[in-house]
């Protein structure tokens, strides 16, 4: 029947073209118009940037100011100094560029007219350009300097004193120490930047040091907080405004190319310890130790915190007692009393206690009272320092210039410099990954354009601080990574991620099937119908 | 606040009550800084009284000094890092429950409309000339306040927010120049974020004294919230540091207005104390403010209808001198009584029991409501009443949402039939989405009379996402501000422009009495959406679309033909045939022929040939 099979021709043509019309424009249609926005992301230099090792590198210059070592004893110096000093395999390595030379006419001059550590500095000064730059200097066995262990001083010069031709082993042990443990500090900061990224041995406990210290940022607030209990018995006084610009600015001064810290201060009345203390009928006194200090803030932290700013808060509280608890001493965990009288809470600040005496019956309330500023001032910025990291403990290997707590000495600040910038590097690349992670994970993220932005500044800062670092320039290095830190986390936090993430799949199904099947049904089975047909045709045609 | 009392020894509540009385005289003059608690109360006619409580921060620095900022005593810390952090020149926040009854009432201390109202002046030298800038700006102190104040102020976007041009002048000093430029002057209000103890909380904290001592003791949630009228306001200005006003101090001024009605507890009597509205008496006052007074208004006491004695002599009895009126305060220092009795219980008794009394009515006052029906087309209506013996000018301010999309040629102001011709008009047209219309109007009411403004809107289709839980609960309004200039200050309490303390305002010459009231906010419902419905439409126009786009598909690529009814077969045939095919098909499988199941294949092929031919028939 021709007719029939003019028909049947026709149907298909018709079948295959409704098909041809759904696939080639409904499909990309529909695609195109339900396609979530995203911007593509650098995954492939992401997941680069976490085996990618990380090389810092440091000049250290040794002068030998020993005129009895030979050359020979300074080749020898320089080997076994460089041997111990090699550079491990690990994922954050250290890498000396050691130049050990003779004492030139000048410096032996210099080294000469050392009498006693305090003018050190003098002789061997540090400029700003100096960063990353020691010099260890060998003293002469006998120099007027008697020196029983290598002097750290408040720039960055090393003193060792020799120890003769005899004993260049010891000589060298004791100057690659000095390096590796108390300038540099090797192990401290392979862990830093492994405890950013996340990826440190979770069973090994963090550095006690990092958990006390805040996480570095690219600013801090820092809050002063006077409580008077009781206004009405003593109306206390504190001249903040002077004391700090007379104690703690020239220590922020040092830092203000790196961080940005606001200072503040506040007077709190009627607010204060609610927990009853232990009183001590010996001493005439209240007690308290470590443990109540969750007692001592949680009342006050209503009144402590900021609308405005995201930075971390220091806070730094002078408490006074009330009447009724007087006076409080803190004591340690063998019930000695604290010198400081103070407490130093990790990660959130201080607490000083000032006990002042009580109104004798004749005075007429309130009586005026004065703190004394410059202790108060003293106790906080040593708190300060344990809490921005800076670690210059004494250690028992070293004598460390005594830098008084308002300065920090060079070789401190490059030591922060190089922890900050590593443990930044860590928790951007860990917050890069993460977010590349997610990001991949769920496909109904939008990404919009300025996270891929910020994305890409972060990996750019990231590979350039890395590019810094090997090559020595430590503050540029630094500064980069706190750009990168400050993109990744910003792109982490953006809200515009949440945009479409709550919408779920089942529920977008519910919405398509009632369109999509009643249609898509037909016309796949009219297609197979064509295709089955038209297989047929060519087959009875080859016949 | 209990469980420190209770752990307070003897000794130290021994030292309270012994010093306490001594410490209101203590002249801070070492310090920049200086605090005032005042309470005023009155009694009104129609058996409710008042309890307004003000403290005043004055802190001697300069609003625009940025670094001054820093050191902070009395003034609070956390509102001065907002204030510093975005440039505030002026801030006036306010968060109020119920409504203020102007004509029963006369005019409160401080106006508020329900709900929350914020306008902020920003100082203009901080480098931010361009719009986006400045909404941006707005938007990230919205939201530092929102979480200093506890409320929902976030929700104060560019879409309810205005910059009116003349309704919101400066208090505090200002240049005229800057005063001029309403660019640096935001207004928002939401009239649904009414106040609750979630506010009250966070506002207390910002006093020095917080609520342990003094006046702010009173502040019993449970009390204040059992109230016709509860608001709690919050104003920072720069105002003149002495009379030369060389220098500027900055002003914080916290306000809390409370009106209760003792009627309703005590058998129709106004007798009042504040152990019977606030739940105890005053034991104490803040030793950190230099006054503690509480002025009560006995101007009434000697009316017959509403004769009361007060239980405490007071310290000293003023008269008030207000333009023309003429007023009896009495006064009584907190410190005084401590000293005497260790407490301060206040108390008012009235001989008879409280007989509604109308009062005069104020100067002004104004009533706003929704007109029209349906859903489609609305109105709002304004009647403004002016009880003066003369003409007065004021200045009429409406912001409405986007949604309720006013036509300005629909404004009309009338006067007993009579239309008005303004004297100035600001309107900015609303957008879509984005802000909302906001219209200022200047015009004269004639001496006692009643005027009209009306407005007509049409009701906008919201996207289904934009409503709000509980959609049919309908949509706000904003309050009208209406703003004029009074020559008499009959029913006017409010403290002076140029003072910052109730006391100073005690004694004013003036004939100019700077007024702004609030009408009501409005509650319009907008065609509501059965929320269901968005899912009911796809499935609706998808099984419409699927049937045309089926049958016309099934037009082009099938077969009709007529065949023999009789070869076909029942339902129930074809499907024994179905059951009856595949039980072959399954004793087949097992065979391993192929030409067989082959053979097969083709028999159910013309099997399905079959059926689908009685199919298009069917379709036929």
């Amino acid at each position: 029947m021709p007719k029939d099979k003019e028909d049947r021709t026709t149907q298909t043509y018709a079948a295959l073209g409704v098909g041809f019309v759904c696939v080639v424009i409904g499909l990309p249609l529909w695609w195109k118009t339900t396609e979530v926005y995203r911007v593509s992301l650098p995954y492939g230099d992401i997941a680069d940037l976490s085996n990618t090792k990380v090389k810092y590198t440091v000049d250290v210059a040794i002068i030998n100011g020993d005129q009895s070592l030979s050359e020979n004893h300074i080749t020898q110096l320089s080997r076994l100094v460089s041997d111990k000093l090699e550079t491990s395999e690990d994922a954050v390595a250290p890498y000396y560029r050691l130049n050990v030379r003779d004492v030139t006419e000048k410096e032996l001059a210099k080294v000469k007219a050392m009498t006693s550590l305090s003018n050190t500095d003098s002789q061997f000064p540090s400029g700003e350009d100096d960063v990353n730059r020691y010099q260890v200097v060998i003293v002469p066995k006998l120099s007027p300097l008697s020196l029983q262990k290598p002097y750290l001083s408040l720039g960055r010069t090393v003193l060792i004193q020799s120890t003769g031709s005899t004993d260049i082993p010891g000589l060298a042990d004791k100057i690659s120490t000095v390096i590796q443990k108390s300038l540099i500090k090797e192990t401290s900061l392979s862990k830093i930047f492994h405890d950013g990224k996340g990826t440190g041995d979770r069973t090994l406990k963090p550095e006690k040091s990092s958990m006390r210290s805040v996480r570095s940022n690219p600013g801090y607030d820092i809050t002063f907080t006077l409580v008077n209990p009781q206004p009405d018995i003593l109306d206390v006084h504190w001249d903040i405004e002077q004391a700090v610009k007379d104690y703690l600015d020239p220590f922020l001064q040092q830092l203000q190319r790196y961080a940005k810290i606001n200072v503040q201060s506040q007077v709190l009345y009627f607010t204060g310890f609610l927990k009853r203390m232990r009183r001590d009928d010996g001493k005439q006194a209240y007690l308290y130790t470590d443990k109540d200090l969750p007692h001592v803030i949680n009342p006050l932290e209503a009144k402590l915190g900021s609308h405005t700013s995201n930075n971390p808060a220091l806070n730094f509280l002078v408490y006074v007692p009330s009447r009724d608890q007087h006076p409080i001493y803190i004591v340690d965990s063998k019930g000695v009393e604290v010198q400081s009288n103070s407490f130093l809470s990790p990660q959130w600040g201080g607490i000083y206690i000032q006990n002042a005496p009580s109104p004798s019956e004749n005075d007429t309330l309130p009586v005026t009272m004065e703190l004394d500023m410059r202790r108060v001032m003293e106790v906080f910025i040593s708190q300060l320092r344990l809490l921005l990291n800076f670690q210059s403990q004494k250690n028992g290997d070293t004598l460390v210039a005594d830098v008084g707590s308002r300065v920090i000495s060079k070789w401190e600040l490059d030591g922060w410099l190089r922890s900050r910038c590593l443990e930044n590097l860590g928790t951007s690349i860990a917050t890069l990954q993460s977010l590349a992670q997610l990001l991949g994970e769920i496909s109904n993220i939008v990404i919009q354009d300025d996270i891929g932005e910020q994305v890409q500044d972060a990996v750019n800062s990231i590979q350039e601080s890395q590019r810094h670092l090997v090559e020595g320039r430590l503050e540029k290095a630094f500064l980069e990574s706190r750009n990168a830190i400050v993109c990744s986390e910003k792109a982490f936090f953006d809200p515009s991620l949440l945009e479409l993430l709550y919408f779920p799949e089942d529920q977008k199904f519910a919405i398509y099937i009632p369109l999509f099947l009643p249609i898509s049904l037909p016309v796949l089975a009219s297609l197979w119908k064509a295709f089955k047909w038209m297989k047929e045709e060519r087959k009875q045609k080859t016949e | 606040m209990v469980e420190r009392s209770r752990s307070m020894p003897a000794l130290r509540k021994m030292m309270w009550i012994l010093w306490l009385p001594l410490l209101g005289y203590i002249v801070q003059a070492k310090q920049n800084d200086e605090f005032n608690e005042e309470l005023f109360i009155k009694p009104f006619g129609s058996g409710h009284v008042m309890f307004h409580f003000q403290f005043t921060t004055k802190w001697n620095v300069s609003i625009a000094d940025e670094t001054a900022f820093t050191h902070y005593r009395l003034f609070p810390k956390s509102l001065g890092e907002v204030m510093s952090t975005y440039g505030v020149q002026e801030l006036h926040l306010s968060q109020t429950q119920g409504l203020w009854r102007y004509r029963n009432w006369g005019y409160p201390p401080e106006d508020a409309p329900p709900g929350a109202e914020l306008w902020t002046w920003f100082q203009s030298n901080r480098n931010r000339s361009d719009q986006a800038t400045r909404d941006k700006l707005w938007s990230n102190y919205v939201n530092a306040l929102s979480g200093l104040f506890c409320s929902s102020l976030n929700f104060m976007d560019s879409k309810a927010t205005v910059s009116p041009r003349w309704t919101f002048r400066p208090q505090g000093i200002s240049s005229e120049y800057y005063s001029m430029d309403s660019r640096n002057l935001k207004y928002s209000a939401l009239p649904r974020e009414i106040v609750c103890t979630e506010n009250l909380t966070p506002w207390k904290k910002l006093l020095p004294c917080d609520s342990k001592v003094g006046l702010s003791t009173l502040f019993n949630a449970i009390k204040l919230h059992d109230s016709s009228y509860q608001s709690i306001g919050l104003h920072v200005r720069p105002i003149c540091r002495d009379t030369a006003c060389t220098l500027s101090s900055v002003e914080l001024k916290q306000t809390l207005t409370v009106v209760f009605d003792p009627t309703t507890g005590k058998l129709g009597q106004q007798t009042w104390s504040l152990s019977s509205m606030f739940g105890k008496p005053l034991r104490s006052q803040c030793p950190l403010a230099s006054r503690s007074h509480v002025y009560v208004d006995i101007t009434d006491k000697d009316i017959p209808e509403s004769k009361f004695t007060l239980r405490q002599q007071p310290t000293e009895v003023l008269p008030i001198i207000r333009g023309s009126d003429r007023r009896t305060y009495a006064v009584f220092d907190v410190g005084d009584f401590l000293e005497q009795d260790g407490f301060l219980d206040l108390m008012a008794d009235y001989e008879e029991k409280a007989a509604y009394r109308q009062g005069s009515e104020p100067s002004l006052y104004a009533h706003r409501f929704v007109t029209g029906f349906g859903l489609e087309r609305g109105g709002i209506t304004c009647q403004i009443y002016n009880n003066l013996h003369q003409n007065l000018t004021i200045l009429y301010m409406e912001t409405i949402p986007w949604y309720f999309r006013i036509y300005y040629n629909s404004l009309s102001i009338q006067n007993q039939g009579e239309v008005i011709k303004p004297f100035k008009v600001h309107f900015v047209p609303g957008k879509d989405r984005l802000r909302p219309y906001h219209l200022e109007v200047v015009f004269r009411l004639r001496a006692n009379s009643v005027t009209r403004i009306n407005l007509a809107f049409d009701r906008a289709f919201l996207k289904w996402t934009e409503y709000p839980p509980d959609a049919n609960h309908g949509f706000y309004a904003n309050a009208a501000v209406i703003t004029t200039v009074l020559p008499y200050a009959h029913s006017y309490i409010a403290v002076q422009q140029n003072a910052s303390l109730f006391r100073e305002s005690f004694n004013d010459i003036s004939n100019q009495f700077f007024l702004r009231i609030h009408t009501e906010s409005l509650l319009i419902s907008l065609p509501t959406p059965d929320f269901s419905m968005p899912y009911n439409v796809i499935c609706l126009a998808c099984t419409v679309v699927a049937i045309a786009f089926g049958s016309i598909h099934n037009l082009t690529t099938r077969i009709f033909k007529t065949i023999d009814p009789k070869k076909s077969k029942s339902i129930k045939e074809k499907v024994k045939a179905f059951f009856s095919r595949k039980k072959a098909v399954k004793g087949e499988e097992n065979e391993t022929d192929e030409k067989k199941s082959e053979e097969n294949d083709t028999d159910t092929k013309s099997d399905k040939e079959t059926c689908k031919t009685v199919s298009d028939e069917k379709v036929s």
